[in-house]
């Protein structure tokens, strides 16, 4: 990259003005900067046994701590987006990114051809197992070849649960339901139902409610 | 035969309280729902973020739109769902960034203020006992004072934890500069936040 | 069938689609076309979202649907070839995708 002006060679002044750096370490505050971006490795026994120096890196410490929670403060200061521009935005995401593999129906006439796309089956397992209370679907896969009808189909389910049941019960009712929710919008030969629960949360009035 | 499935979208109020990791592997199946969950829970966040690099909201706001609509390409290709915030910081950043070099242009001298929009709020001069005394505002007022290239590397660095080689990359300047401009950062805001003290 | 009469059908076909049974959206089987389509026609009416060509004197239909989830999908995809049958002529090439199977309708998503 070509630089725009002249290599400078950064030339921060000493903060104590007489040339030796920090406590006469010889380090000056650019220094103990990039030291501090080191994590402080390889260790500088200079630097690791000075207390101004170690005083220095508690301020950068400290600023660094203090930026981060600006921007989190910024952030909290913000409204919140507005309803209209989240809406648009989400209106022109390309939905079709999702579609996957066709997955055929069967017929016999050779001009029809009818499918179901993996995105959409996948939606049908997501909402068969948020329909079990207490369960929040996460991710869904589809293992298998999936536009050879009659192949053997393994469908694995990642849940969060709020622990309105057992997990095993839990996990048998989201079975159940994906069963039949694939029996009716699928032709897959579902061989496999796998539901892993990923983790734990809080029962919203929602589920309580179900 | 009509087969009565009783599906169920869950109710706005448990996808808010859902966890990212499930949000985003809902959204990178295709759920954009829980991709509106995210764009609100983590959009302020990008936005304020945005506008610190940036210093221009319009400009914040671009970067943001343009980082939502590539992270619901590349969702599927997020390895840890979990750490989705930071995974959209990153492309935020990137996005934000290509507008700092657009807007730079090739003549002109890195370092200077011309060019470059004036940070959003510059509040009293430095001689002016901080009101609030807070520290948060203290440091707010410092980093207003910066010159920009010296702000955009001190937020990269300290905020967003980049090495100063992908600054430089970032920012279109050699790592040189961006050496001099941390060291140039460090010392101005510590000197301030002293004042305030 | 002129360009316009293929138009007319794609349009006929799309409003005979929505009005099934079950079906709570009509997609455009091809978006990226779509899109590019009414980029050009910018600010004009939205296109056809159901697809009609002709290939060699027989016309070809791609359609692509949202579903109700509280009805099974293929039915509805049967129902919808039907359709489509009835007002293009039994000659034609027919295909139905099912690109989503929905609880509500895509109230936050545009259908174009």
């Amino acid at each position: 990259m070509t630089p725009l002006e002249p290599d400078r060679t950064p030339t921060p002044p000493a903060e104590d003005g007489d040339g030796d750096g920090i406590g006469a370490t010889g380090y000056d505050l650019a220094a103990l900067g990039e030291y501090l971006d080191r994590d402080c490795q390889p260790p500088i026994p200079a630097i690791d046994e000075s207390p101004e120096c170690q005083a220095a890196l508690d301020r950068l410490r400290r600023v660094r701590s203090l930026s981060r929670e600006l921007v989190d403060d910024d952030a909290r200061q913000q409204p919140p987006l507005p309803v209209e521009w989240v809406r648009g935005l989400l209106a022109g995401l390309e939905l079709d990114v999702r579609a996957g593999r066709d997955i055929p129906f069967g017929g016999d006439d050779p001009a029809t051809r009818l499918s179901i796309t993996e995105g959409a089956v996948r939606e049908v397992v997501r909402g068969a197992g948020d329909a079990v209370p207490g369960v929040l679907v996460g991710g869904v896969t589809l293992d298998g070849d999936v536009t050879t009808p009659g192949a053997a189909i393994g469908v694995e389910l990642r849940i969060s649960v709020a622990l309105v049941e057992p997990i095993p019960d839990i996990a048998e009712h989201v079975r159940a339901r994906v069963t039949t929710a694939l029996l009716s919008h699928t032709e897959l030969h579902v061989t496999r139902i796998d539901v892993t629960v990923d983790d734990v949360h809080v029962v919203s009035r929602e589920e309580t409610a179900r | 035969m009509t087969t009565r499935s009783p599906a169920a979208t869950p109710a706005a109020d448990s996808l808010e309280a859902a966890s990212d990791a499930v949000l985003a592997q809902r959204a990178a199946d295709g759920d954009t729902a829980a991709f509106a969950a995210l764009v609100t829970r983590h959009g302020p966040y990008l936005r304020a973020y945005a506008i610190r690099l940036t210093g221009s909201p319009s400009d914040a706001d671009d970067a943001l739109q343009e980082t939502l609509i590539a992270a619901w390409e590349r969702l599927d290709r997020l390895e840890n769902p979990a750490a989705v915030r930071a995974w959209l910081s990153s492309i935020l950043t990137r996005k934000a960034t290509d507008r700092l070099r657009a807007r730079r242009g090739f003549d002109e001298p890195i370092g200077t203020d011309e060019g470059e929009h004036e940070p959003v709020a510059i509040e009293a001069g430095p001689d002016a006992r901080a009101e609030t005394g807070s520290q948060l505002d203290a440091l707010r007022r410092a980093l207003d004072t910066l010159p920009a290239v010296e702000r955009q590397c001190w937020l990269l660095r300290e905020v967003g934890d980049y090495r100063y080689d992908e600054i430089a990359e970032q920012l279109g300047v050699p790592s040189s500069t961006v050496r001099g401009a941390l060291a140039r950062a460090r010392q101005t805001l510590l000197a301030r936040m002293e004042e305030w003290r | 069938m002129s360009h316009a009469d293929l138009t007319a059908l794609a349009r006929t076909l799309d409003d005979a689609l929505a009005a099934l049974d079950g079906v709570i959206a009509v997609y455009s089987p091809d978006p990226a076309v779509a899109r590019a389509a009414r980029e050009l026609m910018a600010g004009g009416e939205a296109p056809a979202r159901t697809r009609v060509v002709t290939d060699d004197e027989r016309l070809v239909v791609r359609a692509a649907i949202g579903v109700d989830a509280r009805t099974a999908a293929p039915g509805i995809a049967r129902a919808a070839a039907r359709t489509i049958r009835e007002l293009a002529g039994g000659d034609a090439e027919v295909s139905v995708s099912v690109r989503r199977v929905a609880s509500i309708p895509p109230a936050l998503e545009s259908l174009t």
